[in-house]
Parts: structure tokens; sequence; C-alpha cells
């Protein structure tokens, strides 16, 4: 090991600057506001830009440049700015000075500059570099001189090039810890959003959470209600069932409540998750349909009548309790049945009642 | 472990500050590689022997060592049988975070050398006669501690404690990074979440906007292995079917539109199978936030075929007797009451009164109640 491998104090700075802020614990702005002063920029930004799309993702920006407008240079200015293609065709960890490809005699002008980068990310010139973090997706790092400060020294390229392996862990690393995150908000919004009634214990059988569905299936306490212990079936007996079935590890078992309103039980269904944790779902085979009839329309195509008739099939009624409902002839709700049977691709009226029992509620989104 | 490295052979152009020293441990803990020669450099910087970065995650009690010198046998036999002998654990529980300890001024080292831990001491030279130190919480429930020792020249020199001081935010920083880029032990364990969506009956995708596809849980596995209309593109669910594919992937674009009204949060697609089977009923429902890296769409698949329910199941849940049940199996399977005679092998009028019975233990009005209640258990047990 000799002393070259030491990195110089500013540089080590940067890199700590930006170390820090990918993994939460300072911020890109900082950052890029640190880089700017010592490479001698007065604007910087960061952002993860989709080559196929241009969309923008995880912007950050230092120096004398404001968010606010960003919207509209994405929407209106990105594609007009020659400079802006200079970032698909760069070379992995490559900086480049963009005065170098688009001069600023050029760019100035050009209508991006003079209708919207002159005023509001006046960076006439510039220097950038980007890493590759996926394919399809590149971390683009940009400092920019105002028309006043004049071109970037050559010396400032290659300083920021020797930035180069900090930014790619920066930005990698970033990446990774933002789709940690992104997978832990939507594991946890798709299960509070699902129809499915689920409870959640932990090994030892100690309640974790339980969804929307689950609070609302129960809200009558017909012999099973949610408490803040979690599942509380109302009779002593099934509490000492259910209690023994969450702590005993099994990889799945079933259990059935009974209730006061109706003789079919609730069924309970536990299955351990492998992460010290038992995922507890709850059914009401008899309970009404989810399925409304404006699913039955979009879904089958079936007109308003027929959709109505179905959503009656559906919950129980008979078809002359669905004519006279409807206030019309047996006789229209015989040959509106036909054609929902047609439509659904079931032989008999119970067929269908199975069916749609089956069918899940799908716009409902209480 | 063990560090062939003397500190005394290294020769350097450049002093090392408490800034490049921190980046040697941030560039190795971001590449996961070993810290190894970072721990040599603080040993020339801050004038000792050993260096040890220890970090404990209290919830797991995982604890992961990396030391300059001392070898891992070493360390296990301290871990086993010396450390709760070692008065300074305490001092560690103490210690304030991200303020450097002389550790000397609460434990002296004499008396400790002469007490439990002198054998270890003295045949291994850890832990170190003079030992300053600092810990750091590095996120959940996890610490670092970093500290310094050394056997000869007595106890340190506040630069020393000011150098690991300065050192230790961003020794905390990199190893927040190593511990959330690659967990020890290899493949990252799924979040808590990601087990119970997998333990879920319902067949369900989950992916993000960036078009990752986060998980395809065990239930639609099953369904994707019969070949028969949908599979699991590199961006979302996809289908067979020409047109419902074009609608998966309509849906998909319009649920992760940052403009879409919030109340356009689902969309329902009927996805035709191959053969008689009834087509799939696939909702994709729109999850996350405003911002574009934490939104995603979870496509969740009914398949509404019938699926009679086990006899069995029947049995013991609705109190029926296994005539009745196997009379009301054959119902749930789609059979008519004359069909499910023949089959039972009983008369129709047999299967009327068996019917009657089976309506009057679910509290059924009629046989069309009876045929939806079916094809709930008939769908419940076959994910069972």
């Amino acid at each position: 090991m000799s002393g070259d491998d030491t990195e110089p104090e500013w540089l080590a700075r940067l890199a700590l600057a930006f170390y820090a802020a990918s993994v939460g614990q300072g911020s890109f702005h900082e950052a890029l506001d640190l880089c700017a002063r010592e490479l001698g920029a007065d604007t910087a930004f960061y952002y993860v830009g989709r080559i196929e799309t241009g969309e923008r993702l995880d912007l950050h920006v230092g120096g004398s440049v404001t968010i606010s407008r960003i919207e509209e240079y994405n929407a209106v200015w990105a594609a007009k700015n020659p400079r802006q293609r200079v970032w698909v065709e760069l070379p992995d960890g490559h900086a480049v000075d963009f005065d170098s490809i688009v001069p600023a005699e050029v760019f100035v002008e050009t209508e991006a500059w003079q209708r919207f980068l002159r005023l509001h990310v006046p960076m006439l010139h510039a220097i950038g570099l980007a890493v590759t973090l996926a394919p399809g997706l590149q971390a683009r790092f940009g400092l920019g001189r105002t028309e006043a400060s004049g071109r970037f020294a050559a010396s400032a390229r290659e300083r920021f090039a020797l930035l180069g392996p900090h930014l790619r862990r920066a930005a990698r690393a970033r990446l990774k810890l933002i789709d940690a995150a992104t997978d832990e908000i939507l594991v946890a919004e798709a299960i509070g959003r699902l129809d499915l009634p689920i409870a959640r214990y932990d090994s030892g059988g100690r309640f974790l959470s339980a969804n929307a569905a689950l609070a609302r299936l129960l809200r009558d306490r017909d012999g099973l209600a949610l408490g803040e212990a979690g599942l509380e079936p109302l009779r002593p007996g099934d509490r000492g069932v259910l209690a023994d079935a969450l702590r005993s590890r099994n990889g799945r078992a079933r259990l059935a409540i009974a209730r006061q309103r109706s003789l079919v039980p609730y069924l309970i269904d536990l299955a351990a998750t492998g992460r010290d944790e038992v995922l507890v779902t709850v059914t009401d085979p008899a309970g009404a349909p989810g399925v409304g009839q404006a699913d039955l329309r979009a879904l089958f195509g079936l007109s308003e009548g027929q959709a109505r008739l179905a959503s009656d099939i559906a919950g129980g009624l008979s078809l002359r309790e669905h004519a006279r409902a409807a206030g019309i002839p047996l006789e229209t709700a015989r040959s509106r049945l036909k054609a929902v049977l047609a439509r659904t691709g079931c032989r008999r009226q119970a067929e269908l009642a199975a069916l749609l029992a089956r069918l899940p509620a799908l716009s409902a989104t209480p | 472990m063990n560090a062939q490295t003397s500190p005394g052979t290294l020769s350097r152009v450049i002093e090392d500050t408490p800034l490049t020293l921190s980046l040697a441990v941030a560039e190795a803990a971001f590449d996961g590689a070993p810290l190894t020669p970072a721990l040599a450099r603080i040993a020339v910087a801050a004038r000792g022997e050993e260096v040890a970065i220890v970090c404990l995650d209290h919830r797991t009690g995982q604890r992961e060592v990396h030391t300059l010198r001392t070898g891992e046998e070493v360390l296990a036999t301290y871990w086993r049988s010396f450390a709760s002998h070692n008065p300074r654990e305490a001092v560690w529980r103490d210690a304030p975070l991200g303020i450097p300890v002389d550790f000397d001024r609460h434990v002296c080292p004499r008396a400790l050398a002469s007490g439990p831990l002198g054998p270890l001491m003295r045949r291994s030279g850890f832990p170190a006669r003079h030992v300053c130190g600092v810990r750091m919480p590095v996120g959940g429930d996890a610490e670092i501690r970093l500290s310094v020792g050394r056997n000869a020249g007595g106890g340190f020199e506040p630069r020393t404690l000011a150098l690991i001081g300065a050192l230790a935010p961003h020794v905390a920083s990199a190893f927040r990074a190593r511990r959330l880029l690659a967990p020890p032990g290899a493949v990252p364990a799924p979040l808590p979440g990601q087990a119970a969506i997998e333990a879920l009956p319902a067949p369900i995708a989950l992916v993000e906007s960036r078009g990752r596809c986060v998980l395809a849980n065990a239930a639609l596995r099953v369904l994707l292995a019969r070949g028969d209309g949908l599979r699991i593109g590199e961006t979302r669910l996809m289908a067979t079917d020409a047109e419902a594919d074009r609608a998966l992937a309509e849906a998909a674009h319009r649920l992760l539109d940052p403009a879409a009204p919030p109340s356009v949060r689902m969309g329902a697609i009927l996805v035709p199978r191959t053969g008689s089977a009834r087509p799939y009923v696939v909702r994709a429902i729109a999850l996350g936030d405003a911002s574009p890296l934490a939104r995603g769409i979870a496509f969740v698949v009914t398949a509404p075929d019938a699926t009679a329910p086990a006899p069995e199941i029947l049995r013991t849940l609705l109190g029926l007797t296994e005539a009745e049940a196997k009379l009301a199996a054959l119902l749930g399977g789609g059979a008519t009451l004359a069909e499910a005679a023949r089959a039972r092998r009983i008369s129709v009028e047999t299967a009327r009164s068996q019917l009657k019975a089976v309506l009057g233990k679910t509290g059924c009005a009629r046989q069309q109640d009876l045929a939806r209640l079916l094809a709930r258990l008939g769908g419940a047990d076959a994910t069972a």
C-alpha cells in the first residue's frame, strides 16, 4: 500500500457527504451544495432518470436553483434541451463537459435556454456524470455555472471524475434502500386494501394487526369480534381453541367458530409465514356476495336490468321475488335470466349464484 | 481476520485525517469488502495496536465483529467465557451515544489484568490493557462500537479520543449501508409483510412503479404454473389473450399515473383461459403514495372455477351426515339434484329429502343459497 491511494481531504469530504445522504444520515441537498462549492459551481443536481420515458425520479438540487419549476421543465423543456440528449449516450461513470458537446454560444440560441433555463436554471455551462443503476435507469449528477461565472476549468471536470466511483456507490445504495422502503410500503398497503379479512399474529400468539376487511366482517360481533387483542371468539371454549392453534406453530390449521345469527360458522384459517408470524384469514361462507351491479356490467357486459337480476340472484332472491321487486313480468325476468346465463357461461340459476359468490368485490374500496 | 500488516511498516506520503479514514471505512462497507485495511490505517493514526468495530443487533442478538489483529478463536473464547466478567461491558452499555469514552477512567487497567480476564489478556493480548471507544446507533435496535486498544504505551491521549469521535458518525453511516445493502447472512430475509402475502390464499403479484416485480405469491405461482392464460412479465401480470393483455397494460399504466384522481384506484379485467374453464378475474389495485418511487400495483387474481367442497369439511363444519355431505358436495360441484341422485345411486325422492335436511342445517331457504355457500366452501377448501 502506498500513500497514493489515500484520497485527498476534499474528495473524502464530498464522498462522505454523499454516502451519508444515501443512507438517510444527511441530505443530498447538503451534499450537492458542498459539491458545488468545492468544484466552483453555482448549481448542482442529482436525479435518477428512466431512459425510456425520460421520467425523473428522486430529484435533488443544490446551489442557486429551485425545484419548484421542475415539473414545467420535465413537461415542456427537457425535450427541447439539446444537452438533455447527451445523458443517454454517456458512458457509465464518465464525466463530461457539456460545453464541449453543445457549446455555450449554440446553447444560448436555443428556445429552452431563452425561455426557461436562463430564468430558472441558469446553468449555461455544465459538467455531468452518469452512473448506470439498472438497465434503463441512470443516476445523473450535474454541476452548472452561470454565464457570469464562465466555463468550468478542465481541472473541475477531472475532480468531478474522481468523485465518480463514490457517486456510483452512493447512488446504487440509495436505490436499493428506496427499493426496500418501497417494498415495505407496498406490502403493507396491499394487505390493508385487500377485501380478504386478514389478521396477523406473532409466533407467540400475540396479535399484531388486522386489516379493514376483517374489521368490517366482524362489525356485528356475531360469535366473533375484533378487539385490541385481536380475534375474540365470544364463546370461552372457542377462545381457548383459537389461542392454542395460534401457538401450535403447525403449518396450517382451520377452525370453525359458531355464530348465533347464522347456522353456518365463520372459518378461521391459520398459516405460519416462516417469519415468526401467523397469518389468519377469516371467511364467512354464508356472507352476502361482494360483487356489485356495476362490476357485473363491466365484467360481463350485462345491461342494467340484467345486472340487477344477477345481483338479486346472488343476494339470494328467487326469480319470482326478483320480478316482483323489479316490477317486471316473470316472463321478462325469465328471458333476462337466460341472457345472463349465456353471458356468464352458466347453465342454471344455482350455478350462477355459485359463480357470483366466488367473485370478489371489485369497485368497493371503502 | 488476522491482519498480517503491521501498522509500523506502512509508509504514507499523505497523512491520514479523520475524513480520509472514514472514507476508507465507507468504501469497504458500501462494497461489502473486508475492513482490515481501513482498520490498519485507523490504528496508525490512533496510535493503537488493535482497532475493533462491533456491530450489535439488540433485537436479534446478532453480533458482527471486525478486528485488526484478534483472531476469531480468541474472540469466540472471549464472548463465550470472559465477556460476562468484563466490567467494561457495563461501561459500554451506559456510554452516551457518539461521545468517546476512555475506559481506563472507568475500569482500572491493572485491576482488570489481575481479575478473571487476566489469563486471556496475557495469552492473546485481548482485550487490550488500555481501551477507548465510542458507540453509535445504526438503525433498528442496532449499534456499532468502535474501539482502539493497546497493551504498551499507557493510556490514550485526548487526540485519539477526538479521532474516534470524529470517525464515529461516518462509520455509523457506513454500517447502516452495510447492514441494509448486504445483511450478514447473504440472502436478504423477506419483509414480514412479504412473508404474510406469500402465505395468503389469494393469488397476488405486487409490482412497483419502476416495473420491478416485488413478489408473486405461492397461490399465484400455482395458477401461473397452469399456463392457461396468465403469466408474470417483467413489469406486470400479462395475459395470453391479446385484448385482455391490452386491458391489463392499460390498467397498470393508468393506476401508476401520478396525475390520476385518487378515485381511480382499481380496475377489473376478465382474462380468458385456454380450454373451457371460466375466465380469471384480475383486479389491479393502486398502492402507495404520491412519491413516484413509492407507488405500485397489486394484481389480485380470482379463479371462479367450481370446485366441489370435500364432504369431510361439510360434515365437520355444517354437521351434515355422511350421506348429506356427499350429496351436497356433488351439488357444490355443479350437479343438478337429478344428476346428484343418479351419481349417488339414490332416488330423486331420497335426494330431495336429504337436500331438505341440508338446507335446514345450513339455514338456506333454497338450493340457490346452498349453491352459494358451497361455492365459498369449495373455494376455501381448494386453497387450504
